[in-house]
């Protein structure tokens, strides 16, 4: 049973609509495994950046920061599950906040595969040969978004075009929400700002 | 007391211990030495060059310069310098000893003299071309100053009318084609052929103008279109030829991406850009204040080598790149001591010397290679000679003094390669972050690899499968033969 469940991701990936029909009506996901899928696709990120072959590593290794990695994978992915489930509560999506998430981390699985298969190829490879390795990391990106793209209308019980819809919304969504984010802090900024001179002033004025 | 008496002692002593070339290391120059990293950050490097000699014609016979603003340096090392205050030429020899003076010269019987002259070029039968602004003209004078012609206003169906010939800058090539840069003029150098007949404009810069201003024009009304800015292409403000007879141009084009070009006989740039970093001098720079912006070259100067100097007029600093377009190293600076400027004008190759000559303080200042200078131009030159070996013997002492110094990693590594000591190279192209050929090395060194393990590879890539298939056949039989006992019990 267990065997199965981490067999799971990789059926996924190649049977993409009865996958993930299977995910959510035959309770086949697990959440913890998706989260985990995303902190393994979050380290091979990190070793990608820091080991990755000579010719196709351009990183400064004096500005390399791992916690960046945080910034650019583990927030934007809770940033979309987040906006897709606000959006598709409103639009009728029969998906859970927490199928969100298992979709969304089952579909990354071909980039934790495909990237550190480019980490290790990056080490014996020419500069005739880099377009392959590109080849590959586009690939991967295709197949990830394809296979978000599925999982998410078949979460929803959604047609194709809403589901494209949704998607688009959810772009927005998560613009609205860095913008929101942005305002948040920065009035808290000028709050904190604002109490300090007030605390100054009385300060000097005592 | 008495201690303190003995430490004096001590440290005497340990100071003339010290061998005096180390003391002076660090001496003594008004600027600081830096270069530009792979990763495009200014990194403290050793000073290439250092003021020797000031040269402003004081105590001498031929008396103070005034704001000079050209200098011409021979292949056999006749040093011209356009003494414009005076309206003269100043000739010396390569211990900057004075050989002559040239102020005035016999033109149809009439004695004539030049005006505010900002160019000079002395050709190889020493035969002296000077740019005589003032008057409109370009002066040709033989080394005894004897006047041979004069070359005045093109006259021709491309050239505008209104067009004024104002010569700043002018260069001869071995064919006797003659290239002026005229003040004002953005359609290119004006060219003569050996006749001094006007045969064209050639390389001329491409108009550049930012989007938005352009997007204006188009929604301006004529009669706001004819009141804006013209769109004109950046006029060259000098230049210098090659051995080869390519032509090194710098232009006056703020924030340029190629202030430096290498025209050939068309006018096309050719110059190369395989280094780490375009070709426009300081990258990191103020954007507001004095001196802000980037470096704004006014002259440039080419050795025998390929290698190249140019001379920021903003900053006072001198950038030198080899043929490859590496940047080299960087000199000089403005200040107001010896090895700095005011208004430096003009520069020139005097073997390895440099000769910067200073408008502003009306001299000229001779800088002689450091050690570190002169390793790197000895490096250069023989890499350009073809002698990479050499040449990678002196990378390697460049690189006791500098072990930033990537270049000189490169340097090395393409020697090693030579010699196919490809894994060698390998690492040292990794340390000079140079791809290109650190794929070529990889290459060579995998399939050295993979020829010696031959025999390895080939037994892997039968026997893992062999021996998989062979595996699941013998458990497949197991199975039946279990499976028949069963039976059979």
């Amino acid at each position: 049973m267990r065997n199965e469940l981490f067999k799971y991701p990789f059926y996924v990936c190649v049977r993409p609509f009865k996958g993930f029909w299977d995910l959510k009506y035959e309770e086949k996901g697990r959440t913890k495994l998706g989260l985990a899928i995303l902190a393994i696709l979050t380290i091979i990120v990190i070793l990608k950046r820091q080991y990755s072959g000579f010719i196709v590593n351009f990183n400064n290794p004096n500005q390399l920061n791992s916690i960046d990695e945080l910034i650019f994978i583990v927030f934007p992915f809770f940033l979309f599950a987040i906006s897709n489930w606000s959006i598709t509560t409103l639009m009728e999506g029969e998906g859970k906040f927490k199928e969100i998430v298992m979709v969304t981390a089952y579909a990354l699985v071909p980039m934790v595969m495909v990237n550190s298969a480019t980490i290790i190829i990056s080490q014996f490879i020419t500069r005739e040969e880099v377009p392959l390795y590109y080849f590959l990391e586009g690939t991967a990106l295709i197949w990830f978004l394809g296979l978000l793209f599925v999982g998410i209308m078949t979460v929803h019980q959604y047609t194709v075009a809403k589901t494209v819809g949704t998607f688009c919304l959810t772009l927005i969504v998560m613009g609205i929400i860095i913008f929101l984010g942005l305002l948040f802090f920065s009035l808290i900024q000028q709050m904190y700002a604002f109490i300090e001179t007030i605390y100054r002033e009385i300060v000097y004025r005592l | 007391m008495h201690i303190l008496k003995k430490l004096i002692f001590a440290v005497v002593v340990i100071c003339l211990w010290i061998p005096p070339d180390i003391l002076s290391v660090s001496a003594s120059v008004p600027y600081h030495g830096y270069n530009y990293s792979y990763w495009e950050q200014a990194v403290p490097a050793a000073i290439p060059y250092q003021p020797n000699q000031i040269i402003d014609g004081r105590d001498t016979e031929y008396g103070l310069l005034r704001a000079p603003e050209d200098i011409f340096v021979t292949d056999n090392g006749f040093i011209y310098i356009l003494d414009s205050g005076n309206d003269r030429i100043v000739i010396l020899n390569e211990h900057f000893e004075f050989i002559r003076e040239i102020d005035q010269f016999a033109n149809a019987g009439v004695t004539d003299t030049f005006s505010q002259p900002q160019g000079i070029f002395v050709t190889e039968n020493n035969h002296i071309f000077v740019a005589d602004t003032n008057n409109q003209r370009i002066v040709e004078l033989t080394a005894d100053a004897e006047f041979i012609r004069e070359i005045t206003r093109p006259d021709a169906d491309v050239i505008r009318a209104g067009f004024e010939f104002y010569p700043t800058k002018v260069a001869v090539d071995k064919a006797g084609r003659i290239y002026a840069i005229g003040r004002g003029v953005f359609d290119g150098l004006i060219e003569f052929d050996s006749d001094g007949v006007f045969t064209g404009f050639t390389g001329a810069n491409r108009v550049t103008f930012n989007p938005i201003d352009y997007l204006w024009r188009v929604i301006a009304t004529r009669e706001q279109r004819s009141r804006m800015a013209l769109f004109i292409p950046i006029e060259f403000n000098n230049l210098a030829l090659d051995q080869s007879g390519f032509i090194y141009t710098t232009n006056s084009e703020l924030n340029s991406n190629t202030p430096i070009q290498r025209l050939n006989p068309t006018g096309e740039d050719v110059i190369r850009r395989e280094g780490y970093h375009p070709l426009v001098g300081d990258l990191e720079f103020a954007h507001i204040g004095d001196q802000s912006g980037g470096s704004f070259f006014v002259d440039i100067t080419v050795n025998d080598y390929g290698m190249y100097s140019a001379l920021d007029g903003k900053r006072g600093r001198i950038f030198s790149y080899d043929e490859d377009g590496n940047l080299l190293y960087i000199f000089g600076g403005i200040g107001n001591q010896e090895g700095t400027f005011r208004t430096p004008v003009a520069i020139d190759y005097l073997a390895d010397k440099l000769l910067v000559l200073d408008k502003g303080y009306s001299r000229l200042t001779v800088f002689d290679p450091t050690q570190f200078g002169y390793l790197v131009n000895q490096a250069v030159m023989h890499y350009n000679l073809g002698d990479d070996d050499l040449s990678a013997q002196y990378w390697q002492d460049v690189l006791r003094l500098n072990a930033n110094y990537e270049i000189a990693y490169i340097g090395i590594g393409k020697a090693l390669l030579m010699e196919g000591e490809n894994k060698a190279a390998m690492t040292y192209f990794d340390n000079g972050h140079n791809r290109f050929y650190y794929s070529k090395a990889y290459k060579r060194y995998r399939q050295e690899v993979l020829r010696e393990h031959f025999g390895l590879m080939m037994g892997l890539v039968l026997l893992v499968p062999a021996s998989y298939f062979g595996f699941k056949i013998v458990k497949r039989r197991r199975k039946k033969v279990k499976q028949i006992a069963k039976r059979a019990v």
